[in-house]
């Protein structure tokens, strides 16, 4: 994709009813979806008239994300004699991508939740306060499986915490976080390998569904044969050795 | 449940699970979609080859677009997944993928009232969830190779 310009401008006009096209043409605001008063008109007008065409199309888009005339004057002293290039690379909060296929990521470590990175593509603006924003002060990444999941918690909305059995938990901590958790999934450990029980069904008898990703199966299990230590899994394994408690974090 | 092999995972589709509605008696989503309907979805997505991060982006993006939707329920949903798609495909510099439009798509034909948008939303999430988190799980520790007893050397 080249470029902010025609390629975006194109979704945006379908998919929204607005055209950017149009609008970033002076005289043309009410294209965004709003009403502007003559001065404010004929201050867009200006705007428009010294951006460079690839801006034209940003600041309809900051138009009709409902930003005031200041705030698009603010912006467009900021992105004044940028490249449509430089636009792409700055205002698009996803970054360039790495891997392929399920493994493929953009924009890995810096640190935007999808959900700004979505906002921020849909408001020029917000994207440039993001980009400007300093990063969050640097906390030591924890071990284990609990650090690994803090690098999606901006998707999962979950925090977890990693606990031994036998060492930090005992089976009954395991069995009530599993009774309680709501609808997250909870990651255990059965001998090798991690599995995830997924939900549970207070019954009675209280049974969990375990999904074992590794052989693709899914069975359900009661509480007993988890105190018994006799899940017997498809894939081999038949009692919980860690799991990782999770919390709903705030969005 | 009994034991459910990865084959019946990807074969029940929105068209076999959606059949009885997104909302039980009680008007709220069905329980199984936040359980094990969405496994079978996560299966479903890993053989369509998405990246978690994509599917994020989706589930984002239409709920940023749900609200600035007019008309009735399956217009609503129907034209914020449009934008939605499209608002991802512009971030990611790449078409999206098909098994998640196909997907959602499927979903949303069994849309008839704002909850079942609710309940639409919320299973996806509950998929959303599960899918980071399996692709975030470390792969299985190989099992240690038994050590062969070697026989006593004989004079």
């Amino acid at each position: 994709m080249g470029g902010i310009s025609a390629d975006k401008r194109d979704w945006v006009r379908t998919m929204l009813g607005v055209n950017f096209a149009v609008a970033s043409e002076p005289g043309s605001a009410g294209a965004t979806g709003r009403r502007l008063s003559p001065a404010d008109q004929a201050h867009y007008d200006d705007l428009l008239a010294a951006a460079a065409p690839a801006a034209r199309a940003l600041l309809a888009k900051g138009l009709a994300a409902d930003h005031s005339l200041a705030e698009l004057t603010g912006f467009a002293a900021r992105i004044a004699g940028k490249d449509a290039a430089w636009l792409d690379d700055t205002l698009n909060l996803a970054g360039p991508a790495t891997g392929s296929g399920a493994a493929q990521r953009w924009g890995e470590g810096s640190g935007v939740s999808p959900r700004d990175a979505v906002l921020a593509e849909l408001d020029p603006l917000l994207a440039l306060a993001l980009r400007d924003a300093a990063p969050p002060p640097g906390r030591r990444p924890r071990a284990g499986l609990a650090g690994s999941l803090d690098q999606i918690a901006g998707t999962t909305g979950l925090r977890y915490d990693d606990r031994r059995i036998g060492t930090d938990a005992s089976l009954e901590d395991c069995i009530t976080v599993l009774a309680n958790a709501n609808g997250a999934p909870v990651p255990v450990m059965v001998g090798t390998r991690y599995v995830v029980v997924t939900g549970s069904d207070p019954g009675p008898p209280r049974s969990y569904t375990i999904h074992d990703p590794w052989s693709g199966e899914t069975v359900a299990r009661s509480e007993r044969q988890f105190r018994a230590g006799a899940l017997g899994l498809p894939g081999g394994g038949d009692r919980l050795d860690a799991f990782a408690a999770p919390t709903e974090v705030a969005p | 449940m009994s034991v459910s092999a990865r084959a019946t995972l990807r074969a029940r589709t929105p068209d076999i699970y959606l059949r009885t509605g997104f909302c039980g008696p009680d008007g709220k989503i069905r329980p199984e979609l936040r359980d094990a309907e969405a496994v079978a979805v996560t299966t479903q997505m890993t053989a369509a080859q998405l990246s978690p991060q994509e599917m994020a982006f989706t589930w984002e993006a239409i709920r940023a677009w749900l609200p600035r939707q007019q008309g009735v329920a399956p217009e609503r949903l129907a034209t914020a997944l449009a934008a939605a798609f499209a608002t991802v495909a512009g971030m990611i510099r790449q078409s999206n993928n098909q098994g998640l439009i196909d997907w959602c798509r499927a979903c949303a034909a069994f849309v008839t009232t704002e909850a079942d948008i609710e309940a639409f939303v919320e299973h996806m999430r509950a998929v959303l969830r599960l899918y980071a988190l399996i692709a975030a799980l470390p792969p299985p520790v190989a099992q240690p190779l038994p050590v062969p007893s070697v026989p006593a050397l004989s004079e």
